[in-house]
């Protein structure tokens, strides 16, 4: 079986800051996977890499959407919106909704990927396109509810409180129909209720829509709790990988974390 | 949902009426139209270009409040209606509709040319006469398109005909360069002094060249000048550049005669370049400051107005002349009577005794070949 | 009632415009008798003026800041109950129609020549309203569009003879290509980047239009371009000027369906997207190129239609007709009136060109009372006129359906 997502010597320079050396990770259908590390480790800058936002200077990045396809595709160095396209669906750790549309139509921007209309049939609006539209409210609305935030449907984005920010954001990405979503600290900033129906909607989402997830998180509980593999990056570089309580008693791991006032029991 | 969609539809709706209730009011107070000649002046009156246009309008006035202190013309009082237009064609349009909708019987502009040609149209279709004191392109009377048109400027063209015509039949020469400023006057100027010399079959033109207004340093062609053995200069374009030139070729000892336009005719022409601005040639208006309508205009515009007249005010005081002169002797505002006393009647201005060609150009109104002469700019005799 | 330091902030105010009017409004060089006027009269007026406005703005900037939402649902619950009234909405449909329809005939050929160039305002600020106000990228150098819609109609008419409606369809296909041809260079740029080349690429076009006399005729334009035809029939100029405005009603509903219909498109949210973020919007799938060349094509269509529409009506062009200054009142027009909202531009496409027009007694001041206007606007309702709503999906739980 193929990993959904495979990168290999993923390196990523700013300047002359090493961002990223040699990073090499792999996920499979179905898995919850953290990436954890101390602030400025690299995280949010690989997401960026594999998502395309940054162009990494070395490396390469398979994806198999299908996990019994034997040939798999290098994603490495193409847009964004291709990567998306192809299966890849990402929240961003300061949130980035479209703040002035409803929060249904960010979905629906969503949906943008999955639907066809273009100018022409637009303005034309045959029947083929009106059930588009359609349809593209109803998917949205049914992703919300699945979220639980559709009591704010009609709402501007900008006036939902932090947390349905934040679900909103994964609402968004699902309705781009990916096979691995991508969620930097989606935990941030919420409240310890709200982490905890966060990681049941996670797990949900697992379920039910057989997407395999990599969450990057400070909540140490959440991710012990939540996640069947980690992997843990500092100053750029993998210092180590494996399920949860190998991390935990992982010396280096613990020797990283040393001096942030840290407990993995908190 | 539907409430807001509504209110927006009403403020829509009600912005919408109100302009409907100006509208109305505007024109309603607006149409009546009966007794008195009323004649419109469409020009730049406010804008970048309104110094152009305003003397038009003073002009009139002084004209006509004259003309209605002794009972109009054929005892019927004159009106004149001002709309401005900024020199803009678009804008013109509307100044040229607003002025058929006000009824007016004829009409003096507009000003600049591109907004003479786009509202002549306009007035063709309606049979008013129009008579511009300042639309000098040439195409406006000579294209035939707008019978309709009368001038009492020269085209542009003219100045360029007397400036070729003068270096080849007078000054006798073969090689010619012609140069000029970019500017719109300018090159339009160089390029009808271009296409005189080619269709002469006499002279050519060795260098066709436009430089850099503004710039220091014409070394460079003032050199182009001296290498292709240029006889003379043709220059289109303003006195700054001209003096910079005339300069620097008398500065290399050349003896290249310098032909220039009424763009160089001016003072500041020969204070700049001083000596080497001896035996410079340039076209200017004729001279009619002696003539006595012109020193009427003049000082009646000084006790009205307090300052000596702006651009094209003579021009203006002649169409109107002409305009009131065409009327009074065909007894109407008809069409084809006023076309026809136009071009048949003589009418004493201020630009001299004139009447109009078949194509409305002002015959008579032109210009002279002037030469700088101990410092001061001297109109030559034999010159046409 | 007022306190001090208020009193004295007053005036500064007033003593700080004084001293700005000085040189314009105390000086007068009368050049003639070569004197110098000291208009002291006006100082003391501009101070006396400037002390009391500058209590009446504080007093508007407070009343804003303190939410007037509380008087204004009061006043206008009365219009909202009559225009829940369906009966009111049909009828005054209906009554508009009529207005429109009757206009020419009541009106002087003035006033609906007028009214023409208001209406292709209005498609021009609808369609600069895609570019800037959906999709956000601050073009100003839309002009450039209109002037080719102008010329291509105008070359066309004089070299092949190509007829108005031939042109209008051509006209906007030129102007979207040649949209296209500004989006490619421009595509990574933003904000004020942007802003500033598409100011060179406008000014290019006019150049090029000035200085290559053997395609464009120069400066000195091209004269009686044709107006349309009429089944062949010869109309007089009142005629003309009604077929005109009946021509520029249709292409105005015309571009209001379009544009509306865009608008709740897919293309169209994604347009709207892509003004709140661009990264958020590329990582949803949305491709950026494409959107951005879309979006610079359909709005640069509708000012080559207006262009060709322009041209017929002025029946004279030249390149001094297509200056920045167009630009920038096409893009006043669309932000006083309400950027993005459809409503807004057609409102201020008609403050903004028929006003002037009614105003021309005041016509020295008319810019002045623009900007002022325009700062006004920013400051109390920087919407503009009327706001741009975000639409409503009304859905019912067995699944969606939506209404405005
Ligand atoms: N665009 C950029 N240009 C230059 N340096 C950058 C850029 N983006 C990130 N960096 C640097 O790269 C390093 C890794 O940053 P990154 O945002 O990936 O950290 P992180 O692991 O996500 O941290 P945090 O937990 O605070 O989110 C940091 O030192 C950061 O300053
Ligand atoms: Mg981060």
């Amino acid at each position: 079986m193929n990993p959904v997502l495979e990168v290999s010597k993923l390196s990523m320079n700013f300047g002359g800051l090493k961002a990223l050396e040699n990073i090499s990770l792999d996920i499979f259908q179905n898995e919850i996977v953290s990436l954890i590390g101390p602030n400025g480790a690299g995280k949010t800058t690989f997401f960026n890499c594999i998502t395309g936002i940054y162009t990494p200077v070395s490396g390469d990045i398979f994806i198999s959407s299908l996990p019994q396809k034997t040939e798999k595709e290098n994603i490495c160095g193409l847009k964004p919106n291709i990567i998306t396209k192809k299966g890849m669906a990402r929240t961003f750790q300061n949130i980035r909704l479209f703040q002035n549309m409803t929060v249904l139509e960010n979905v629906m921007i969503g949906r943008h990927v999955r639907t066809h209309a273009g100018i022409i049939a637009s303005v034309l609006k045959l029947k083929k396109t009106r059930n588009e539209e359609k349809k593209i409210v109803d998917d949205s609305y049914n992703i919300l509810k699945k979220t639980g935030i559709e009591n704010f449907a009609n709402e501007k984005a900008s006036t939902l409180p932090y947390g349905a920010q934040r679900k909103l954001e994964i609402a968004r990405a699902l309705a781009t129909e990916p096979f691995l979503l991508l969620l930097d600290e989606p935990a941030a900033g919420m409240n310890p209720a709200e982490t905890i129906e966060l990681g049941l909607l996670i797990k949900e989402i697992r379920e039910k829509e057989n997407i395999s997830i990599l969450l990057i998180e400070h909540d140490m509980k959440f991710v012990m709790n939540l996640c069947d593999k980690i992997f843990v990056l500092d100053y750029g570089k993998k210092i180590a990988s494996g399920t949860p309580d190998a991390i935990q008693n992982n010396p280096v791991v613990i020797k990283a974390y040393l001096g942030e006032d840290f407990d993995f029991d908190a | 949902m539907v409430k807001k969609i509504k209110s927006r539809f009403l403020l829509f709706f009600l912005i919408f009426a109100l302009f409907g209730f100006t509208v109305f009011f505007t024109s309603a107070k607006l149409s009546i139209a009966a007794e008195p000649i009323i004649i419109g002046i469409a020009g730049a009156h406010s804008g970048d270009l309104a110094s152009y246009g305003i003397p038009t309008l003073r002009a009139a006035k002084l004209i006509i409040d004259e003309k209605n202190a002794k009972c109009g013309i054929n005892n019927r009082k004159i009106k004149l209606l001002a709309e401005d237009d900024v020199c803009k064609p678009e804008i013109a349009v509307n100044t040229a509709t607003k002025l058929i909708s006000e009824g007016v019987h004829v009409v003096v502009g507009h000003i600049c040319s591109g907004a003479t040609k786009a509202a002549l149209g306009i007035y063709k279709d309606v049979k008013i006469v129009v008579i511009s004191p300042s639309a000098t392109n040439p195409a406006l009377t000579k294209s035939g398109n707008y019978p309709n048109f009368f001038r009492t400027i020269a085209p542009d063209d003219v100045q360029a005909k007397l400036e070729v015509d003068f270096a080849i039949n007078i000054l006798k020469v073969k090689k010619i360069a012609v140069l000029h400023d970019k500017g719109d006057y300018g090159k339009g100027l160089a390029e009808y002094a271009r296409n005189f010399i080619k269709e002469s079959k006499i002279a050519q033109v060795v260098l066709y060249e436009g430089v850099t207004p503004g710039a220091v340093d014409y070394s460079a062609v003032v050199q182009k000048i001296k290498r292709k053995k240029a006889e003379a200069v043709i220059f289109g374009g303003y006195h700054p550049e001209a003096s910079k030139i005339i300069t620097q070729m008398r500065k290399k000892r050349m003896k290249t005669i310098f032909i220039s336009d009424d763009g160089v005719k001016d003072d500041t022409f020969i204070k700049v370049a001083g000596e080497s601005a001896e035996g410079v040639y340039a076209t200017g208006p004729k001279n009619t400051s002696n003539n006595p309508i012109a020193l009427k205009a003049v000082s009646d515009h000084k006790r009205v107005y307090g300052e000596d007249p702006g651009a094209f005010f003579l021009n203006a005081y002649s169409a109107v002349l002409a305009i009131l002169n065409a009327i009074e002797k065909s007894c109407s505002t008809d069409y084809n009577s006023l076309t026809n006393a136009l071009k048949t009647e003589f009418v004493a201005t201020p630009l001299g005794i004139l009447k109009f060609d078949d194509k409305g150009d002002a015959i008579g109104v032109g210009f002279s070949m002037y030469q700088v002469k101990n410092g001061v700019f001297v109109k030559i005799k034999q010159a046409l | 009632m007022f306190k001090l330091s208020e009193i004295i902030k007053s005036i500064a105010v007033s003593a700080w415009f004084m001293f700005l009017t000085f040189p314009i409004l105390v000086i007068k060089v009368n050049t003639y008798e070569k004197t110098i006027d000291w208009r002291w009269k006006n100082m003391i007026l501009i101070g006396i003026a400037s002390f009391f406005l500058s209590f009446l703005w504080r007093y508007m900037l407070k009343q804003k800041e303190y939410g007037s939402d509380k008087k204004k649902s009061k006043a206008s619950s009365f219009f909202k109950n009559t225009v829940k009234n369906p009966k009111f909405y049909t009828s005054s449909i209906v009554l508009i129609l009529c207005l429109i329809i009757a206009f020419p005939f009541v009106f002087s050929i003035y006033q609906t020549n007028i009214m023409t160039s208001a209406l292709m305002y209005v498609v021009l600020g609808l369609g600069l309203n895609i570019v800037v106000g959906l999709a956000g990228l601050l073009d100003l150098g839309y002009v450039a569009f209109f002037a080719v819609g102008a010329y291509s109609y105008a070359l066309l008419n004089h070299h092949f003879g190509i007829t108005f409606f031939m042109a209008l369809p051509i006209g906007a296909l030129l102007g979207a290509f040649f949209g296209i041809l500004l989006g490619f260079p421009v595509l990574r740029l933003k904000g004020d980047y942007l802003a500033i080349v598409t100011l060179g690429f406008g000014e290019i076009i006019r150049l090029i239009l000035e200085n290559w006399n053997d395609f464009s005729f120069g400066p000195s334009g091209i004269a009686n371009i044709p107006k349309p035809s009429f089944f062949g029939i010869n109309l007089s100029i009142y005629e003309t000027t009604t077929y005109m405005y009946f021509i520029m009603i249709l292409l105005v509903f015309l571009t209001v369906f379009v544009v509306n219909r865009l608008e709740d498109s897919r293309i169209g949210r994604a347009w709207i997207a892509l003004k709140e973020d661009e990264v958020a919007c590329q990582a949803m799938g949305i491709d950026k190129t494409k959107t951005k060349l879309y979006a610079f094509a359909t709005g640069a269509a509708w000012a080559g239609l207006a262009g060709v529409v322009f041209a017929a009506k002025t029946s004279f062009i030249n390149p001094a007709s297509f200056t920045f200054l167009e630009s920038a009142i096409i893009l006043s027009l669309i932000v006083l009136g309400g950027m993005g909202s459809i409503f807004g531009v057609i409102t201020g496409a008609f403050i903004f060109i028929l006003l002037p027009e009614y105003l021309r007694a005041f016509s020295d001041y008319r810019m002045l009372v623009f900007g002022a206007a325009m700062v006004l606007m920013m400051v109390f309702r920087p919407q503009g006129i009327i706001k741009k709503r975000r639409r409503f999906y009304k859905i019912s739980d067995s699944g969606g359906k939506k209404q405005r």
